[in-house]
């Protein structure tokens, strides 16, 4: 019991988290503009990498996490303008994950030209110095990965219901052409839903780094983790997308621990199945009630 | 007539000057498939006997070319089924570590190792195709890059096979099982080219079989592929299956050509260069994939000196590509398909009315009794009764939202009843699904029209032209009104260069025509006609309406559903009037303006 609390229930919820965070973020993006960016695990990458790039080059920490913020703001602006704002709510598919995953290339490769591609450490995250709490060691970093997953999740659920800007994205994501007759801007909307994923992206990004090497290559599990919480959640709902990625969390851990690390994708992919099968729409999404 | 929308002279793209210029014999040779696949092993084999099989030039020929056939196999997933695969590297990578393992440590020769990769990739094709009844673009492109993943971390796991990080090498060929290998640096060239030509070959005859024409007609219009009784997963899970054949196939030669292979080789990198080697060179196109392929191929090459660059630059070129010109290079996706239309011109004129194959006191040919239909709580059928003769014509009217186009719906089998029965010529047809409705023989047009944009017009009267068990007099007379509707609308079947015109370049009134003479032209028992007159000239309309004449004097039931009142006085035998979902009233079009509910609820005049 208490080799499954430490070694598969605590670090399966803290990568979860993790996951769960990625995908909360697909879901802001994909709510407002119809488009889920493929760039995303990409973009969880870039704060503590540009983080570490400031301080090597000799900036004070605050101020390289500023630059990094900054740096991590214009990419997405960027790539919002070239990749997602032609097809908000097109419904063409193929034409925004062809470059939305055009970013992810090119970010990707961007990504590595500093260190080669190779892994470093990151001093200026949470700690992830284990703590003792009722014999199961846990690290502040671990309790800072769910507690944002929570926290950002819940100012988001907020931020929809109860703020007029969450009013207009949700009113461009049900009607396009309506939202935009009452004098919703669609470039604007789209900005800021992919300022928001950008955030939360920072936000994981921190995360990350707190607790493993900072790694380029990652970005594209991460990508497909998240995107598996998604579409377990259900394409766009928040809360789907939280439960989804501490789902995905656990089973990835406890594939890990119980069969072996190379099986670990082979697990995302049969929940990845199992779903699709089960409930394509998602255990919190909805089929739509008419196509013809 | 009205030529309004006629293409002649200037309206003309450069393209098809061209092809009307040339000699139509000539035409028909330069088009077929087996004369570009020797063109193509020709080539390779010129370039390559010029350049030695050894050297540095001739490695990067062959390696287009086993890069060409992975492609080709892509083409026909995501160019042709529209479905998106981030997976063609697995295919690739299963094909190239069966290849290397059988060939290394249990001497199977070459052809023998490249059938089996075909069949594996056949298999993990079919696989991942297999779920494409439930899910969407994304889904299925998420599936396959999870593929791609599995496989990556599976050629690691199996080490004491695959070899783990270190690969496997001496992939030589061999003629029989656990003979020498051959000396001949030309085997592997040979064997690649040839392969290279034989997949164009089979990627090109894929897209005009009756099976290519489905799958195209399914990824851009599936709904309007269903009325026509086309099935859209098998079309799915064959292009998934035979793509990854291809990859497969590919993946094997890749082998032979490198004669070592690790894991470096296939990360889902490769499965993304794949796709954007199709899609640069257009996708669902003919020769896009073999473009996209050399250039992506050979740019990068030129780039080499430049660290990070060459990676960066295939990134970018989809972002550009998706904003400027989203189809690619060629952007043509259209195939040959004369047959149909050679039919139906061939077809006599003949006189009507027909002497009728039925009495015409036989009873309905449609029958429905107390249709219900709600979504959630709100009854869009309300119990409706109503039947329909052969060779009657029916015009449903009602205010918008009164139910006629979901009746259609509900006979087509896009909804199923929540009540009621439906016959068609005795046989319950209630709840089957659409593609079943069709096949007995249910055409329908619909209120924007559900034509496929990247067929030509001689395509969609192909694909119509499938079905003809029906009386031949009344498949004659409906051929024939299926040409009047074509030329009607401007669309000339006579002139050999229009009809291979993609839809998506057609007039909204254009549209219209083809739909509705794709419709007649597979001879249905009953045709179902939503709002045809929306948006047509006043003698467009007039021309219409003596088609449908002519229809139903062949013997064909009409239904149709239709706002102009002037339309359906004149046209139709008998009205019914829909208001919320029930029939409000039935009778002849002539005292369809004596009826004071009819006013009230339709035309609003008191």
């Amino acid at each position: 019991m208490h080799e499954f609390l430490q070694s598969v229930l605590v670090p399966g919820l803290t990568d979860g988290a993790i996951y769960g965070l990625v995908a909360v973020a697909f879901a802001t993006l994909f709510s407002t503009t119809g488009v889920i960016n493929f760039a995303h695990g990409q973009f969880v990458m870039v704060l503590p990498m540009a983080v570490l790039v400031a301080v090597g080059a000799g900036l004070p920490v605050w101020l390289a996490f500023v630059v990094a913020l900054l740096v991590l703001a214009a990419i997405a602006l960027v790539v919002e303008w070239a990749a997602i704002r032609p097809f908000v709510q097109s419904g063409q598919s193929v034409s925004w994950l062809l470059s939305t995953l055009g970013v992810s290339v090119v970010l990707a490769e961007v990504l590595a030209i500093p260190y080669g591609g190779e892994s470093r450490n990151f001093k200026y995250g949470v700690s992830s110095h284990r703590l003792d709490m009722g014999g199961v060691g846990v690290s502040p970093a671990q309790i800072a990965s769910i507690a944002a997953l929570l926290v950002v999740g819940g100012l988001l659920t907020l931020f929809y219901r109860k703020t007029r800007l969450g009013l207009e994205l949700r009113a461009i994501a049900d009607d396009l052409d309506g939202a935009e007759a009452i004098g919703i801007s669609r470039a604007r909307a789209s900005r800021i839903a992919m300022l928001l994923a950008a955030l939360v992206a920072a936000v994981t990004g921190v995360l990350v780094a707190s607790t493993q090497p900072v790694t380029p290559s990652l970005g594209l599990s991460y990508t497909f983790y998240g995107f598996v919480a998604t579409a377990m959640g259900g394409m766009g709902n928040i809360g789907g997308a939280m439960l989804g990625g501490l789902v995905v969390g656990l089973a990835t851990q406890a594939a890990g621990v119980y069969v072996g690390s190379l099986v670990v994708n082979v697990a995302v992919f049969v929940l990845l199945l199992a779903v699709y099968l089960v409930r394509p729409h998602g255990f919190f999404g909805a089929a739509p009630v008419r196509d013809v | 007539m009205t030529n309004l929308h006629n293409l002649s002279g200037a309206a003309r793209s450069a393209g098809e000057r061209l092809r009307s210029a040339t000699p139509a014999p000539l035409r028909r040779v330069l088009s077929a498939p087996i004369v570009h696949s020797v063109l193509i092993v020709g080539v390779a084999m010129l370039l390559l006997s010029s350049w030695g099989p050894q050297s540095y030039n001739g490695y990067v020929l062959q390696l287009i070319c086993v890069y060409v056939v992975a492609a080709l196999g892509l083409n026909i997933t995501t160019g042709f089924a529209g479905a998106l695969s981030l997976g063609q590297g697995a295919a690739f990578a299963i094909g190239a570590y069966l290849t290397a393992v059988l060939v290394d440590s249990h001497g199977w020769p070459f052809w023998a190792v490249l059938l089996l990769s075909v069949v594996a990739g056949l298999i993990v094709g079919a696989v991942t195709g297999f779920p494409a009844g439930r899910l969407g673009v994304i889904g299925l492109a998420m599936m396959s890059l999870g593929l791609v993943l599995v496989v990556g971390d599976m050629l690691v796991q199996f080490r004491s096979v695959t070899g783990g990080m270190f690969g496997v090498s001496g992939i030589y060929p061999r003629w029989w099982f656990g003979a020498e290998t051959v000396d001949s640096l030309w085997v592997v060239p040979w064997v690649i080219a040839v392969i290279t030509g034989l997949s164009y070959w089979l990627h090109a005859r894929y897209r005009t079989s009756r099976l290519g024409q489905a799958t195209v007609a399914v990824r851009d219009e599936p709904i309007g592929a269903s009325s026509r009784g086309i099935s859209g997963y098998l079309t799915k899970v064959a292009a998934f299956a035979v793509g990854s054949g291809l990859a497969a196939l590919g993946g094997g030669l890749f082998s032979f050509l490198s004669g070592y292979i690790s894991p470096d080789a296939f990360t889902p990198n490769l499965s993304i260069l794949f796709l954007v080697m199709v899609v640069l060179g257009g996708s669902g196109s003919r020769w896009g994939p073999i473009v996209g392929t050399v250039l992506l191929v050979v740019i990068p090459l030129q780039l080499d000196d430049y660290p990070h660059v060459n990676t960066i630059v295939y990134g970018l070129v989809l972002i550009v590509l998706m904003r400027l010109r989203p189809r690619g290079i060629f952007s043509r996706s259209a195939a040959p398909a004369p047959q149909g239309l050679r039919e139906l011109l061939a077809t006599p004129p003949v006189e009507l009315p027909l002497a009728r194959t039925v009495p015409p006191s036989s009873e309905a040919l449609l029958e429905l009794t107390d249709v219900r239909r709600s979504f959630g709580g709100v009854d869009a059928l309300g119990g409706v009764s109503l039947t329909v003769a052969p060779g009657e014509i029916v015009g449903l009217i009602g205010p918008n939202g009164s139910g006629k186009t979901t009746l259609l719906n509900v006979v087509c089998g896009y909804y199923p009843p929540t009540g009621g029965r439906i016959m068609l010529a005795g046989e319950p047809i209630g709840g089957l699904r659409p593609t079943t409705v069709a096949g007995r023989g249910v055409a329908r047009t619909f209120q924007t029209p559900k034509t496929f944009v990247g067929m030509s017009i001689e395509e969609h009267l192909a694909l119509a032209a499938a079905r003809s068990d029906r009386d031949p007099a009344q498949l004659q007379a409906c051929r024939r009104a299926a040409l009047d509707l074509l030329e009607l609308g401007g669309l000339d079947p006579h002139d050999a260069v229009a009809v291979t015109r993609e839809s998506r370049t057609m007039s909204h009134g254009q549209l219209r025509f083809l739909e509705a003479a794709a419709a007649i032209s597979a001879a249905p028992r009953i045709l179902l006609l939503d709002e045809p007159a929306a948006g047509l000239s006043a003698t467009e309309i007039e021309g219409f309406e003596r088609v449908v004449s002519d229809v139903a004097a062949a013997g064909v039931a009409v239904v149709i559903v239709e706002h102009h009142l002037d339309m359906i006085s004149r046209l139709v035998d008998r009205v019914v009037v829909l208001d919320l979902g029930t029939v409000l009233w039935s009778g002849p079009a002539d005292q369809l303006h004596d009826v004071e509910s009819v006013r009230t609820a339709y035309m609003g005049i008191v």
